[in-house]
């Protein structure tokens, strides 16, 4: 979808369509998680600070972000082209690929498809979010294709046209090839498609390994033969993590508590839902110029956000952190499904469950975080949110038919 | 510049076709015929299901909203 965050904002509030806006993650944060159509006209793009997008113009409207809002498009957007087709993956909160080869018989072809979609996304959800759709035989060509009519449009990569457009796209264009592998392919004379495609193996090999050779040979042909994973197949995640990023930097004890047993009981509340414990524990932590990450794996599983901050507070003073915070992140991790695990035998742990479940029966009732951990009394609250890559997708979708 | 309001309202709408259509409410005394629902999406607060409405009224846009579990509306913003 076009600018989708700033579009439903614009969507929502009307006053806002025509005009430069930045959605910013709250209010405070400084810098621009997504920006309108007109906003990147002048220049302002997705992580642009606010200082910076002021300096190129004054006026511009920032709006907080509202990511429950902006899922409930994306579900209405799946529900939408699922009339077309079963074989539908979910990329991320604003993309997905739609195969079609089987069905488009059944609806008179794809553009008609297109068009239906197209409609149904004005009448249903709103005019001014739009999508631009690519069309190819794969799912990295069709990728690549939806990136070059925008907004609301449509573009075909056909075997007749393939390499006039993959020779004309810089190395990053194409999915699957970051920043990174960019610029060591630029350290060795790659400069474009054209030349990877014309450089030998033997050349690559050295620099590139003999996967990332054959791989890229592959990229440079615009080959992909893998299979869309639909939402039902989505693999149950291996580990759930959740990071946040505090207004400024700090070196209060206090506030570093309570925002990371914050975020265990966030990730504790995902995993239990997903009926599932785990027993790998990390913390990442970042501040200045300095990052650091440690780890513990247990010897038993656990779900419990109490028990996970024990280990993630004892990890974090083992740092012996110097100097102030501004990023905090836990994970748990080595997940896997609660039943086919060993009952605890212990009366304590099975209290410690039991008050457990209560609290997580009175806060799906009421919302998240209704009752809490008497360490965050004076914190700010933080909740889940969905991101925008979407990578917990299988829970996510999960929820929604729950 | 948004102002919260999230006061209690009237509302007349219509169900049709599975959703639901705000057609006018009342607040502090007055009407406010509704020209065009701009968007509408729905969140879920716990157990309870809200649906929000951006509606446009004269010159007006504001945001209503009805919890499904308490069957009240509320207007919660001018924008």
């Amino acid at each position: 979808m076009d600018s989708f965050f700033a579009s439903v904002e614009q969507q929502a509030n009307p006053k806002l369509a025509g005009k430069p806006v930045g959605v910013i993650k709250g209010e405070g944060r400084s810098c621009i998680i997504a920006a309108s159509r007109e906003a990147k006209k002048l220049g302002i793009k997705t992580g642009t600070s606010v200082y910076d997008a002021r300096k190129i113009y004054p006026k511009i409207i920032l709006v907080p972000a509202d990511f429950e809002k902006y899922f409930w498009v994306t579900n209405k957007f799946i529900e939408i082209c699922s009339r077309y087709s079963p074989d539908l993956e979910v990329f991320s909160i604003d993309e997905l690929f739609l195969e079609v080869t089987k069905t488009e018989k059944f609806f008179g072809g794809v553009s008609v498809i297109i068009r239906r979609i197209k409609k149904a996304m004005k009448e249903e959800i709103g005019e001014y979010i739009t999508c631009s759709i690519g069309i190819s035989y794969n799912r990295l060509l069709a990728k690549l294709a939806s990136g070059i009519n925008k907004p609301n449009g449509v573009f075909e990569i056909t075997f007749g046209n393939r390499d006039e457009i993959l020779f004309s796209r810089k190395l990053s264009d194409v999915c699957g090839l970051g920043f990174a592998l960019e610029r060591k392919l630029l350290g060795v004379g790659i400069t474009n498609f054209k030349n990877l495609r014309e450089i030998s193996e033997e050349y690559l090999l050295p620099s590139f390994g003999p996967f990332w050779t054959k791989e890229l040979k592959r990229l440079s042909y615009g080959e992909d033969d893998s299979l869309l994973t639909r939402v039902g197949d989505i693999p149950k995640m291996k580990s759930v993590s959740r990071t946040f990023t505090l207004y400024e930097n700090t070196t209060d004890l206090k506030i570093i508590k309570a925002t990371l047993r914050n975020l265990c009981e966030e990730a504790s509340w995902k995993v239990r839902l997903m009926k599932m414990k785990g027993r790998e524990i990390g913390v990442a932590v970042r501040g200045g110029e300095k990052s650091e990450y440690r780890h513990k794996t247990l010897k038993y599983f656990t779900d419990g956000g109490g028990d996970l901050f024990k280990i993630v507070w004892d990890l974090f003073e083992k740092m012996a952190w110097q100097g102030s915070v501004r990023f905090l992140g836990v994970w748990l991790g080595m997940l896997r499904p609660k039943n086919g695990l060993n009952l605890n035998l212990f009366p304590r742990e099975n209290k410690k469950e039991n008050l457990t479940a209560a609290m997580d029966k009175v806060n799906r009732k009421y919302g998240e975080l209704t009752l809490y951990p008497a360490v965050m009394l004076q914190s700010v609250k933080i909740k889940s949110e969905v991101n925008g890559f979407l990578g917990d997708k299988g829970f996510r979708f999960e929820e929604t038919r729950r | 510049m948004e102002t919260q309001i999230k006061e209690k309202i009237r509302v007349v709408c219509l169900f049709e076709n599975g959703r639901i259509r705000p057609l006018v409410f009342f607040w502090r005394n007055r009407n406010y015929k509704i020209l065009r629902t701009a968007f509408a999406y729905s969140k879920n607060l716990g157990r309870e299901k809200i649906f929000y409405f951006s509606v446009e009224s004269n010159n007006e846009t504001l945001e209503i909203s009805f919890n499904r579990e308490k069957f009240s509306w509320t207007l919660e913003k001018i924008f």
